[in-house]
């Protein structure tokens, strides 16, 4: 038949195509939700800070896209990245007991607060996006309107205006359903499905959302705020009195890795001041608590002390009960 | 049964849901596509030729990008007619349907737009001379020899829709409206090791559903097989067309504003939002080309203007030509193995975009493991991309081509071939004239979704391997909306400029440069 034919032409071509690629240099294979821009910015720092018959190979995509991908590629056999720098901390902590991280306790992290380090070393924090309250300030008028807290989202006041990212889709959403589900019961979820709450997209759904004032408030990422704000947005975070919500990022180095020095070597890279103030211009908090806080975002001072609790152990008890929390989302909220 | 965290209730609305959005979405292309193809081959409408190009339009917006638009069209607090709408504006069944067959109306329309300018006007003006009136010619003799493009191309729009993803996670997620392929995105996106096998569970459910409307179609087309086949149409006498009469003005204005509802308002949507300098801030006075720079500047955006461009034309010629000779050595040649493909590549066609990127990535990491043990290293994700577009869309040419073939009598083939003509001269000179508009029509339907592809692309791409899906959903994601807008307005231009410039014309016209 012609069509193993066509494939084979296919192939081919599409090998010639390949060809640059193929260069005899050690490659260094980073997947990363990262911003592109924040990506651009570190590309050149870092390639310098490597040797130089090593090539930094990025590749940027959501934390989903990066986790199915990566756990394609592991079911497959071997995984291709060497580090991975997403924001679902759950999937590293199955990643971790599946044996798949490779352990690296490093002195460049040892400004990293302890409860956002894995104690086996098998990944640490090296950002802290937080999820807070946005909301749209040419829909309210008055200051008074708004709300202060995560409990006051559940007033039927917010009727019909609330929106968030879907907890099933995207990791922080998951870390905030987990965490306000432990402070309030499933009895607030409740209350939030009676206010029709929209529970769909990702965080970029949410901004565009509260702007077109379908939804003029929401549960979102602070630095998707913050870019929207940048650009001229009128949309503006409230950080609630019952405690922002830190949403672990982590960084991590496969067991599969080729090159682990280089691996580590890069690891080591995330924490330089350079890689930290790249992180901070992207609208992201750092850990290293010496390092400043980004532009119209509330001091990391003042954050901490409204920080809703997190440890390993919060983490441990949240990823067992992962799926239960899910189907509960889902049947009260979704239905 | 089937997934963690979904319960078996759950599964069934969804499927139940899948299967009538399909269903109503296959009945309304049906019987728009044959009522409009009828209306542009053989009335008299106002403006037949440009009506005939821009009808075939839809197709060309990326549905992800349709949703985009009639959200800011039907938006319950903002949307410009949301008068229009029930008072949850777009979101739901309703918006799901409206959006879905503007889309798959191309695939009917297509098939039988090509299938009536094949067919032999003569046979028509025999049966209208005759005395009869319009709808029993069309009911008693173009009917019957219309069928298997008609049913093919419903089929066609019928599992579009029940793989499509974009409008249903856009339209139906915010208003709890699960069909299977959001149900199995949900799965892969956050359920780990165990998501992955739910998905799969859910996509052999969804398969299973498709194999079923395959088959189903397949013997209502064998049916109207062993009836013999239908005739060809010599290329000489130009259709007489039927007189409108007093209905003309009234059926020409209808026809231009469902044109202008289906596509001029998305695209003037899409326009609005790309001016904006915030999502929702629509007044003249705010308007900005901000957006529209921002995206011409993107570095990636060259790269994937190339890439896309590329990968849609090689690959979508590629799979056009093998369809082509594929369909040729099943229908004409009775060929089983080429009959038995031809059902085969309906399986990656009604398959979500999501399975088939994750399956390529396993055979991506195999194929990097057996090179690596043989000292070679192969990092392309444009192979992959070419893979991945051409297994998903190769059922359209194939699909099409085989319903064409045998809806042409054979009588010039075995002329041919008594006179001694080899397969190619038969294949070069008869069928690939004969068949140029369903070539053509294939072609466009399996390069402009190439063109666009998101689903896929996201995860199979890698450095520099940006395309303009990948393009999109970073616009989309890291961006805003005015931007995401921006990059579909300019696509949407440049396809209507495409469509503007090939309207009317034949392959054969195309090929030699004319």
């Amino acid at each position: 038949m012609r069509k193993p034919t066509t494939l084979l032409l296919l192939v081919i071509a599409a090998g010639i195509l390949s060809l640059p690629s193929c260069s005899g240099k050690k490659k260094i294979w980073i997947y990363t939700s990262i911003y592109k821009e924040v990506i651009e910015t570190m590309r050149e720092p870092l390639q310098k800070a490597m040797p130089p018959d090593v090539e930094v190979m990025w590749f940027q995509s959501g934390s989903e896209n990066i986790a199915s991908k990566v756990n394609a590629e592991l079911a497959a056999g071997a995984a291709r990245a060497d580090l991975i720098l997403t924001s679902d901390p759950f999937w590293y902590h199955e990643l971790k007991d599946q044996g798949r991280l490779l352990p690296y306790k490093s002195d460049a992290a040892k400004d990293i607060p302890a409860i956002y380090v894995d104690p086996d070393g098998a990944y640490a924090g090296v950002r802290l996006p937080v999820m807070v309250i946005g909301y749209n300030s040419r829909y309210f008028t008055n200051d008074s309107e708004l709300p202060k807290s995560w409990k006051d989202l559940a007033d039927p006041r917010f009727k019909r205006l609330i929106s968030m990212p879907n907890p099933l889709e995207s990791g922080s959403s998951f870390t905030a359903v987990a965490l306000l589900q432990k402070q309030y019961g499933w009895d607030y979820f409740e209350k939030l499905r009676a206010n029709d709450v929209i529970a769909a997209g990702g965080n970029s759904s949410v901004v565009t959302r509260m702007e077109t004032r379908e939804r003029p408030v929401g549960i979102l990422l602070l630095e998707n705020v913050l870019k929207a704000w940048d650009k001229g947005s009128p949309v503006r975070p409230i950080y609630p009195s019952d405690g922002t919500i830190p949403v672990l990022s982590p960084i991590a180095i496969l067991r599969d890795s080729r090159n682990p020095e280089l691996a580590r070597k890069a690891y080591d890279w995330f924490f330089t001041d350079e890689a930290q103030r790249a992180i901070v211009r992207g609208s992201m908090y750092s850990l290293v608590e010496t390092a400043p806080s980004p532009d119209h975002a509330l001091p990391y001072a003042e954050l901490k002390k409204t920080m809703m609790p997190w440890s390993a152990e919060i983490l441990e008890r949240m990823f067992a009960e992962r799926g239960a929390i899910k189907s509960k989302f889902s049947e009260t909220v979704l239905r | 049964m089937f997934a963690d965290g979904i319960s078996n209730a759950a599964v069934f609305e969804a499927l139940a849901r899948s299967l009538s959005l399909s269903l109503a979405v296959a009945l309304i292309s049906g019987v728009a596509g044959c009522l409009v193809a009828w209306l542009v081959t053989r009335s008299d409408i106002g403006g037949s030729r440009a009506l005939a190009g821009l009808f075939s339009m839809p197709y060309a917006i990326p549905a992800y990008l349709l949703g985009m638009a009639w959200i800011v069209l039907g938006n319950p607090a903002v949307g410009a007619i949301k008068e229009l709408f029930p008072e949850g504006g777009i979101y739901g069944f309703h918006g799901m349907v409206l959006v879905e067959s503007t889309v798959a109306f191309a695939f009917p329309y297509l098939e039988l737009k090509a299938g009536f300018e094949r067919m032999d006007p003569s046979l028509e003006e025999a049966a209208r001379m005759s005395g009869a009136r319009p709808w029993r010619v069309f009911r008693d003799v173009s009917f019957p020899l219309l069928w298997p493009p008609l049913v093919n191309g419903m089929c066609l729009s019928f599992l579009y829709t029940l793989s499509s993803f974009g409008v249903p996670a856009m339209l139906g997620m915010p208003v709890r409206q699960f069909v299977l392929t959001t149900l199995i995105y949900s799965q892969f996106k956050l359920g780990g090791m165990a998501g992955i096998g739910a998905g799969f569970k859910l996509s052999l459910l969804l398969l299973a559903m498709a194999m079923l409307v395959l088959a189903l179609s397949n013997r209502l087309v064998g049916l109207q097989r062993r009836r013999g086949g239908a005739i060809m149409g010599s290329r000489v006498s130009r259709p007489g067309l039927v007189r409108l009469g007093g209905a003309r003005l009234p059926v020409t204005a209808a026809a231009w504003i469902a044109f202008a509802a289906a596509v001029a308002l998305p695209w003037g949507a899409l326009a609005f939002s790309a001016l904006a300098p915030v999502a929702g801030s629509y007044s003249p006075s705010d308007w900005t080309l901000r957006n529209m720079e921002y995206v011409l500047n993107l570095p990636e955006f060259r790269e994937a203007l190339v890439n896309s461009l590329a990968l849609s034309i090689s690959v979508a010629s590629l799979v056009v030509g093998a369809g082509f000779l594929l369909a040729f050595a099943a229908v004409r040649r009775g060929s089983r193995a080429a009959a038995w493909l031809i059902e085969a590549v309906g399986v990656p066609f009604s398959t979500p975009g999501t399975v088939i990127a994750i399956l390529l990535i396993f055979a991506a990491t195999w194929t990097a493991a057996a090179l690596g043990r043989l000292g070679l290293s192969f990092d392309s994700p444009l192979v992959w991309l070419a893979l991945a577009y051409g297994l998903k869309y190769c059922a359209v040419s194939a699909r099409m081509l085989a319903a064409a073939y045998r809806q042409v009598h054979p009588s010039l083939e075995e002329a041919a071939v008594v006179s001694g003509a080899t397969t190619f001269i038969l294949l070069r000179t008869i069928w690939l004239p004969l068949l140029s508009r369903t070539v053509l029509a294939a072609w466009f339907l399996t390069a402009l979704p190439m063109f666009t592809e998101l689903t896929m692309s996201v995860l199979l791409t890698g450095p520099g391997g940006a395309t303009m899906g990948t393009v999109l959903f970073q616009l989309q994601e890291y961006a805003d909306q005015p931007s995401a807008a921006a990059l579909a307005w300019i696509l949407l231009s440049a396809a209507l400029a495409g469509a503007f410039f090939m309207r009317g014309r034949k392959a054969e016209e195309i090929l030699e440069g004319r």
